[in-house]
């Protein structure tokens, strides 16, 4: 387990309800230390995909293994070491915060309920409510509290920031942070690209259940750029020789990615009578729409 | 068996047992009171009283129990909860099986120390103190047994369900069933209604764990001359012979099948299903 690169990996990983798909051929790997942003619109299959790694739900076919462990035949062994913290916090209603979290720790065969002191200091939660009188964002803390106390290997945590005020984002990404210093693997579902793109080392695109890109956010994020031109008789040909990728072609108006140096872009553009330029910063905003806005207008 | 387990389930027990416990110690108490005072009582009497007033409330709660413990979890969403700790599908099984069972058996522990109490000391002693306990352990075995079999196909309707919806009328259904067709199945032998049913319906006992578990016993309800009115429905029962109506040992087959077979289920369907959440 020790000299494996990918934490989690699955191979065609498919998941159908009934005749309706929920994720179709997903092949995935996540790395040592990564702390991996799950992103995609609501159904597209980001849940389908946790819960399938949480072998809450069985494969129709494919593989996944996480620690190198196949996650149907070996689940209670690689949750020995798995923290997780669902969208949706249902707990029992009438314990306390401390008593979810003593739980937790009794479940993994750890002690040491000190930390449950330090986890709800940091998390600001008060540990003597019942699960039912706390507020969403409480309950969303206890969630957090119990997916990180055991201090896992693996944490999979489904759209942690949502019902979260800033200062406790803040922290919990600076706990998910501390935990991949430490070796930990942070897999995480969000809608909230700005915490993606802050946060997290690699980032994975789903739609209609199918991942469409997976990028390292270190690189890609820092060295391409997005162009918008508007010229009268755009000659693409001369776009095709620069390293882009065509994001949205509107008649007169094109965006693309370009990752390369700034003076070769500039110098093959200015064979093209353009009329506007927009030059920008690669955003995940703007994969986002790229991905997700069907009709690609600008 | 997982341990943490064990320890939420059965605190989530503990209103159920104390409830059932009250209720069903003061039905039995004030019953025996209330004969005792019109006649001498015999144990026979108070195999009507399990029979009428504890086998089939209590049977209901063994059925809930089973029926209502896997998919509660789902439905509440608590099992995100646990299935995210390290514990395999047939811990989780095993373990609500276990809780279930022990919080069935220390209800009807209680019932019957009351029971026994309440013979002690206030009704009139025919027997010695360790036959007594031999007696009233016979009768609560057998309602033990009848239980078991309703909490394990609880169990097995418990990981077929995929909602909560429905589980007390599932329950209720079987058990009011079953129970009604042990009742058709000795018709045929009591003298009380002359006899005039068809022996075949004799053979619905073999639906009923209620009556198969008691043949296995070889619990006998008291004769019709010396039986008390205490309802109609007790002197319908009162016959010596209709336990003998179906064979122990064909019994016994269909009670260690029944249980099995809702087992194996149980746990198959469980292992495989995609838990609703």
């Amino acid at each position: 387990m020790d000299n494996l690169t990918n934490i989690i990996e699955t191979q065609s990983l498919t998941k159908n309800y009934g005749k309706s798909p929920g994720i179709t051929s997903v092949s995935l790997n996540v790395e040592v230390g990564d702390i991996f942003g799950f992103v995609g619109p609501n159904g597209a299959g980001k849940s389908t995909f946790i819960k399938l790694i949480l072998n809450l739900i069985k494969p129709t076919s494919g593989t996944a293994t996480v620690f190198g462990r196949d996650v149907v035949k070996k689940s209670y062994v690689i949750k020995r070491s798995l923290g997780y913290a669902p969208s949706d916090v249902r707990f029992y209603p009438g314990m306390t915060a401390e008593q979810i979290l003593k739980n937790t720790l009794r479940f993994h065969r750890k002690k040491d309920y000190s930390k449950i002191d330090t986890i709800c200091k940091r998390l600001d939660l008060d540990k003597y409510k019942l699960f039912r009188e706390l507020s969403l964002g409480n309950k969303k803390k206890v969630a957090i509290a119990a997916a990180l106390i055991h201090e896992p290997k693996i944490i999979i945590l489904d759209e942690p920031t949502s019902g979260l005020d800033p200062l406790i984002q803040i922290r919990l990404f600076e706990m998910l942070e501390e935990a991949a210093k430490n070796g930990a693997t942070v897999f995480l579902s969000s809608h909230n690209l700005a915490e993606i793109r802050e946060h997290c080392t690699v980032t994975g695109f789903i739609k209609n259940g199918k991942i469409i890109n997976e990028q390292r956010l270190d690189t890609a994020i820092t060295n391409k750029i997005i162009v918008t031109i508007t010229a009268e008789n755009l000659n693409r040909e001369i776009l095709e020789k620069l390293n882009s990728e065509i994001i949205i072609d509107n008649n007169n108006t094109v965006k693309f990615s370009y990752i390369g140096e700034i003076p070769t872009l500039l110098k093959t553009l200015s064979c093209i009578e353009i009329s506007d330029i927009i030059i920008e910063r690669h955003s995940l905003e703007g994969d986002y729409l790229k991905y997700y806005d069907d009709e690609g207008k600008l | 068996m997982n341990l943490t387990l064990f320890m939420i389930e059965m605190r989530s027990y503990m209103k159920s047992i104390i409830l059932w416990s009250v209720i069903l110690s003061i039905i039995l108490a004030v019953q025996l009171i209330l004969i005792n005072k019109t006649m001498n009582i015999t144990l026979g009497y108070l195999s009507i009283i399990m029979f009428v007033a504890i086998n089939l409330p209590l049977a209901i709660y063994a059925t809930k129990a089973g029926a209502r413990s896997l998919i509660k979890e789902e439905s509440n969403g608590t099992i995100e909860y646990i299935y995210a700790q390290p514990i395999s599908r047939l811990s989780i099984v095993f373990t609500k099986m276990a809780t279930a069972v022990l919080s069935y058996a220390i209800i009807l522990i209680i019932v019957g120390f009351v029971c026994l109490l309440t013979y002690l000391l206030v009704i009139t002693p025919f027997l010695s103190f360790g036959e007594l306990f031999d007696e009233i352990g016979n009768l609560f075995m057998c309602t033990f047994v009848i239980g078991l079999v309703f909490m394990t196909i609880g169990f097995m309707i418990s990981a077929i369900k995929s909602k909560n919806k429905h589980t007390s009328g599932t329950s209720l259904l079987i058990v009011f069933g079953t129970y009604i067709a042990g009742f058709i199945s000795i018709l045929p032998n009591i003298q009380y209604l002359g006899r005039n049913f068809p022996p075949i319906l004799e053979g619905l006992g073999y639906l009923s764990p209620f009556m198969m578990v008691s043949s296995l016993f070889g619990i006998t309800l008291p004769d019709t001359t010396t039986a008390i009115n205490i309802d109609i429905f007790s002197q319908l029962l009162v016959n010596r012979d209709i336990y003998y109506a179906i064979n122990q040992n064909s019994s016994l087959i269909i009670i260690i099948c029944v249980i099995v077979i809702s087992v194996i289920v149980c746990v198959g369907v469980y292992k495989n299903k995609d838990l609703k959440i």
